[in-house]
């Protein structure tokens, strides 16, 4: 029996375990956050809250995208459709920060340090679609990030870090101290819209996934890009998830195909074929499985029914590229898929305003392919 | 008046070229009369934009001398160079000549179209012999009597009687016309006709003279055309394990695939990108392959599916091949006259072999495809005209006997699949009765006749083997013609007239079915058919059996509450499918019919399926979503004829699939009995060949998986060597906390304990 969680009254956009797993936090279009208990399901508390008659609302006023918890659990970060980027005391659901920005916020995520995070604004008017790199620790930088975004030139990307302070725990890292508020480094040419990020190995690079379908490495140390994959993928790239230790990430695209990438380098080493739009992957912790949730796009679905929308979440065995399971239950397309740390569980939140949290039985556990 | 105070002006050379637009060149004149009248201000507004022309036009005048002024002063019947007013800048130089005159062909082609060719006054000439010798004093009253015929075919130009030196016509006149349509016209009504008893005209064309003088004296045979080898074309029957093939459209129309049906998984034998325009078609022993393109028809065939022969037929949308594969006709609906032959026929029959164009038809009347119906020998086809049904034979591609069946208010015909036997129907003409009739063809002699009472509609289907044909027949208890003067019927019924074609004097059957008939269809081989009848949602399919002697065929079985609108039988017979398709949920039921009781084997669902194709062999089934009728999860399923999925293609944009069919068994009904007698021994056969294949299957897969395990664990392997190497760096990252596994942390966590409220019960408590 899945426990299923309706505490959203909109589309569920983006789910996301803690490091320990014992915490759910899902985003949705009705522009709060929800954290929940992983075991139970019962509701810990919410980030923002909609303004009603009698008191004014706090928090986001848009669909949140995008959200990120770090390692120790501390702060969560959420970016959202109403041009804010967020950083939330998590225990107690406080702004601690709330940064402005030009577009809407599409993805972003903390770095494996929690030092450092990053976020993607999407295109929008004529501003470009941006990453930006910000100090966590820093408050005051962040709230003046603002000003500096204001003179940003279009069709350049512009990386910044806002540092005060050189820790010891990052050597490996240049970090120049704007002066002036002079951007650190620039870019030129970038085409198109950053849809999907993570961070690679020992925050050295981030690798953004784009609308076009392509991936790009970008250095951290020298601010260029590195590598660039761009005929993987043939549409808009949704999610992108990283296995447990790194060094593999599975994207899911609009063109039905879901694929295993090496985080390093960039080569496509499996892929996963549905037939629908895969909106979102993720590698599951102790098996070579990974499962897939999509369907057909919320836009598209007119007439069909529930079954012809194919909102399943599909699991393929990771090696083999095949798939072995299905599980149904969801009336709308899947829009974030998530593994428990444990490998015990999985949740899919979806268009449906619903999140669902499968344990997995026994069956699954005893399954293997002939080899 | 001069031009340079006038609002236009007219400038440019008189080419030759220009000096055909008259009609345009005198609109232009009157205008410009009328204007110069008005003192020729620029105020009309209807010139102003010539008037913008007026700078390049004077730089032109300038160029091009006085000639320019003559032509101004007056002379206005005389055109100039129109061009000169489309032209879009004023600059004019000599080297702007020449992209005006194509700017002429582009703007007035239809009437350059017209102009005066080099031979133009001999085609508009005739010569008239055997008129009768007259001297001088009767000339003017010949000429009179001769201009009242020749008048009669068009405007007549000249009338020419060469004499002799007596002053007296040589019996013999030229007439030239106005146009050479007359003269056409002239020869085609005169050529032949009697004056009087002594006098017959005999009129040819000029053209004609021409032509025949050239003649060489000479024959030479034309050289034979060299023999291509197009390989064996049959060589798809030969495959050893028997697999059939099957085309594919997909990718909107982008790209057309041929497959063999193999096991497990099909095998792509040629894929071409734009290999067709619109859709292909298999002849009907698949021996081609037929793809459309705006010039015409190509059929491809052979190993490597190379051009075979193509029919130049412009924008042609149909084609329909003769059974055995001799003839095909080509059906281009929006015809026009080709650029070089003038060929204007929108149905044209060709050879197949030798790639020739036999005959040219006109449409009379608006048919469904195919118009022309072939016989099942390939030596008749026929078609319906307004006045009745024309019968055409081969290979000499004229009206059987030289003329056609008349039958008033005929509403459609078919020939028998085995014999040379045309049905046709005759609709209700007030008292008459509407008849079905049996006509033997050459004989001419009508084998059966069937009158039948309130008739709305008749359709009629023949079984595939020729044993039976059965007419549907529309029947109604009341008819009125309403406002717009169509029938409208009620009390709609529906009777099934079986014709037994194989016994003596041809007995017809009838079964009535009160509900509304949705489906209807023999089974190909054997003496069943099946009918969807009913209102959604009570549709019921029912299985009929004929049986010789018995009058009426027996009902042996009545499926009730089904979804379905389609009927769709194994070319073998027995078994069929019946189907929802299109708008109807989906659902498949496959039946045996062969059984003691007919039973549904197995039911599935395709949802949103459109169209069902059996394999030539009746083994497998195919139930396809075509890109032509939803945009949605397109692409085929393969099943057996059992109802066992087999495959699922999921193919973007895919559009249609066909099978190759294949041609009739060669094998005799004796040998067919004994191989089905013996089919335990040959099936054993199979079966170990099919295992053998599956084990190697099963074999290769685990190795592939194997192979492919292998190669991820070195990959991991690798990859998690790295992940070690950093973990210093990484630990140092996170303050030191190892956070590598979920556990590692634990040593140091406190534990956390969560009270889950289970239940809560409130007992009230006595007071």
């Amino acid at each position: 029996r899945p426990l299923m969680l309706h505490g959203h009254e909109r589309a569920v956009t983006k789910i996301k375990y803690n490091r320990e797993g014992d915490l759910l936090f899902t985003a949705s279009k009705s522009s709060w956050l929800n954290v929940w208990y992983s075991a139970n399901g019962e509701r810990l508390g919410t980030y923002g809250k909609p303004a009603t008659d009698n008191e004014p609302g706090y928090g986001h006023s848009g669909t949140i995208w995008c959200l990120d918890v770090d390692w120790m659990s501390q702060f969560v970060i959420t970016g959202a459709g109403d041009n804010f980027m967020k950083l939330w005391d998590l225990e107690t659901g406080k702004t601690l920060s709330s940064v402005a920005t030009k577009s809407a916020v599409r993805s972003l995520g903390f770095s494996f340090c929690r030092n450092l995070a990053f976020y993607s604004t999407d295109k929008a008017m004529n501003n470009p679609s941006e990453i930006f790199v910000i100090d966590t620790r820093d408050r005051d930088s962040l709230g003046k990030s603002t000003a500096f975004q204001t003179e940003l030139h279009s069709n350049e990307i512009l990386w910044f870090f806002f540092t005060r302070e050189i820790s010891d725990t990052m050597p490996r890292y240049f970090f120049f101290l704007p002066e002036g508020n002079q951007p650190v480094m620039k870019f030129d040419n970038f085409y198109d819209k950053v849809t999907a990020g993570l961070w690679g190995s020992l925050d050295e690079f981030i690798v953004s996934g784009h609308e076009s379908g392509a991936l790009t490495q970008w250095c951290m140390k020298t601010g260029k890009q590195i590598d660039k994959s761009d005929s993987d993928h043939t549409d808009s790239i949704r999610d992108m998830q990283a296995s447990v230790d790194g060094t593999m990430f599975v994207t899911s695209s609009k063109d039905c195909y879901s694929k295993l990438f090496d985080t390093d380098s960039l080569e496509c080493m499996k892929s996963f074929k549905t037939d629908r739009p895969v909106n979102s992957a993720a590698l599951s912790p102790n098996f070579e499985h990974v499962v897939l949730g999509g369907g057909q796009e919320a836009i598209e679905v007119t007439t069909t029914s529930a079954r012809q929308g194919k909102f399943e979440a599909r699991f393929f065995h990771v090696i083999f590229e095949e798939e072995f399971a299905r599980v149904k239950g969801h009336f709308g397309p899947i829009n974030s898929v998530a593994y428990h740390p444990d490998g015990k569980s999985y949740s899919s939140g979806a268009e449906d305003g619903y999140v669902r949290i499968q344990t997995f039985d026994d069956s699954y556990y005893k399954f293997k392919f002939d080899f | 008046m001069k031009c340079d105070s006038g609002g236009i002006s007219w400038g440019g050379t008189r080419s030759p070229d220009f000096s055909v637009l008259t009609e345009v060149s005198r609109i232009y004149a009157l205008t410009r009369a009328a204007f110069s009248e008005r003192n020729g201000e620029n105020s009309s507004r209807n010139f102003s934009i010539m008037a913008k022309k007026r700078e390049g036009e004077k730089n032109r005048s300038d160029d091009q001398g006085s000639n320019e002024k003559g032509d101004d002063d007056g002379n206005f019947s005389d055109p100039d160079d129109y061009v000169d007013n489309i032209s879009d800048e004023g600059k004019v130089s000599k080297k702007f000549q020449r992209p005006r005159k194509r700017r002429v062909s582009e703007l007035l082609g239809d009437l350059l179209r017209k102009r005066p060719s080099e031979t133009s006054g001999v085609e508009t000439l005739v010569a008239v012999d055997g008129i009768p010798v007259v001297d001088a004093t009767r000339l003017p009253k010949l000429q009179g009597v001769i201009n009242n015929y020749f008048s009669s075919c068009g405007p007549v130009a000249n009338l020419h009687f060469p004499k002799d030196e007596a002053g007296k016509t040589k019996g013999y006149a030229f007439i030239e016309f106005k146009d050479p349509a007359s003269a056409a016209e002239a020869v085609k009504k005169f050529d032949g006709h009697k004056l009087d008893k002594q006098h017959t005209f005999l009129v040819n064309h000029l053209v004609d003279f021409e032509k025949y003088e050239k003649v060489p004296e000479k024959w030479d045979p034309p050289a034979p055309r060299p023999y291509e080898d197009h390989g064996n074309l049959r060589y798809w029957l030969e495959d050893p394990d028997c697999y059939d093939q099957y085309s594919v459209i997909y990718e909107g129309g982008e790209r057309t695939g041929v497959f063999w049906n193999s096991v497990p998984e099909s095998t792509l034998i040629q894929e071409r990108s734009r290999w067709t325009e619109t859709y292909v078609e298999w002849s009907p022993m698949g021996t081609y392959l037929a793809t459309f393109h705006r010039m015409g028809v190509a059929l491809w065939g052979g190993v490597k599916f190379l051009q075979v022969v193509k029919f130049e037929h412009c924008n042609v949308q149909f084609i329909h091949f003769s059974p055995n594969e001799n003839y095909v006709v080509t059906f281009a609906p929006h015809t026009r006259a080709h650029p070089t032959t003038g060929e204007e026929h929108p149905l044209i029959v060709w050879d197949v072999r030798t790639g020739l164009r036999k005959r040219g038809f006109q449409v009379e009347m608006q048919t469904p495809w195919p118009i022309f119906k072939w016989s099942h020998d390939d030596k008749y086809f026929a078609r319906c005209t307004p006045e009745g049904l024309s019968v055409y034979e081969t290979p000499s591609f004229g009206l059987l006997d030289k003329k056609s069946f008349k039958i008033n208010g005929i509403r459609d015909f078919s020939w028998s699949p085995s014999a040379n036997i045309i049905a046709y129907w005759v609709a209700e003409d007030r008292e008459i009765p509407a008849r079905v009739t049996l006509v033997s063809i050459p004989s001419r002699t009508e084998v059966r006749v069937k009158n039948l009472f309130s008739v709305a509609d008749c359709k009629m289907h023949w079984q595939k083997s020729g044993d039976y044909l059965c007419v549907k027949v529309d029947r109604y208890a009341k008819a009125k013609k309403d406002n717009k003067d169509e029938m409208k019927y009620s009390g709609m019924f529906y009777n099934f007239e079986v014709f037994h074609m194989r016994e003596k004097q041809i007995p017809v059957d009838n079964v009535e079915v009160k509900e509304p008939v949705l489906a209807f269809a023999w089974e190909p081989v054997g003496n069943k058919f099946a009918i969807i009848h009913g209102e959604n949602p009570a549709i019921n399919v029912s299985f009929y059996q004929v049986k010789p002697g018995q009058t009426t065929p027996v009902l042996l079985k009545k499926f009730e509450r089904k979804t379905c609108n389609t009927i769709s039988w194994s070319p073998q017979g027995q078994f069929c499918v019946v189907a929802g398709l299109k708008g109807m949920s989906g659902a498949l039921d496959f039946i045996d019919t062969g059984s003691k009781e007919i039973n549904i084997m197995a039911s599935a669902e395709h949802f949103m399926v459109s169209d069902i194709e059996w394999d030539p062999t009746g083994r497998y089934v195919v139930t396809a979503v075509s890109f032509w009728f939803t945009k949605v999860d397109t692409g085929y399923w393969l099943w057996t004829f059992q109802g066992k999925l087999l495959q699922k293609h999921a193919k973007d944009k895919f559009c249609q699939l066909c099978w190759r069919p294949r041609p009739p068994c060669l094998l005799s009904a004796e040998q067919i009995k004994e191989i089905k007698k013996n089919l335990k021994k040959f099936s054993a056969d199979f079966e170990v060949k099919d295992r053998m294949k599956q084990s190697k299957e099963s074999k290769e897969l685990l190795e592939k998986r194997s192979r492919l395990n292998r190669d991820f664990q070195e990959y991991r392997a690798k990859r998690q060597k790295d992940w070690q190497e950093q973990r210093k760096a990484r630990l140092a990252m996170r303050d030191g906390v190892d956070t590598d596994t979920l556990d590692a942390g634990n040593a140091v966590m406190e534990e956390e304990t969560i009270e889950y409220l289970v239940k809560e019960d409130i007992i009230v408590l006595e007071e």
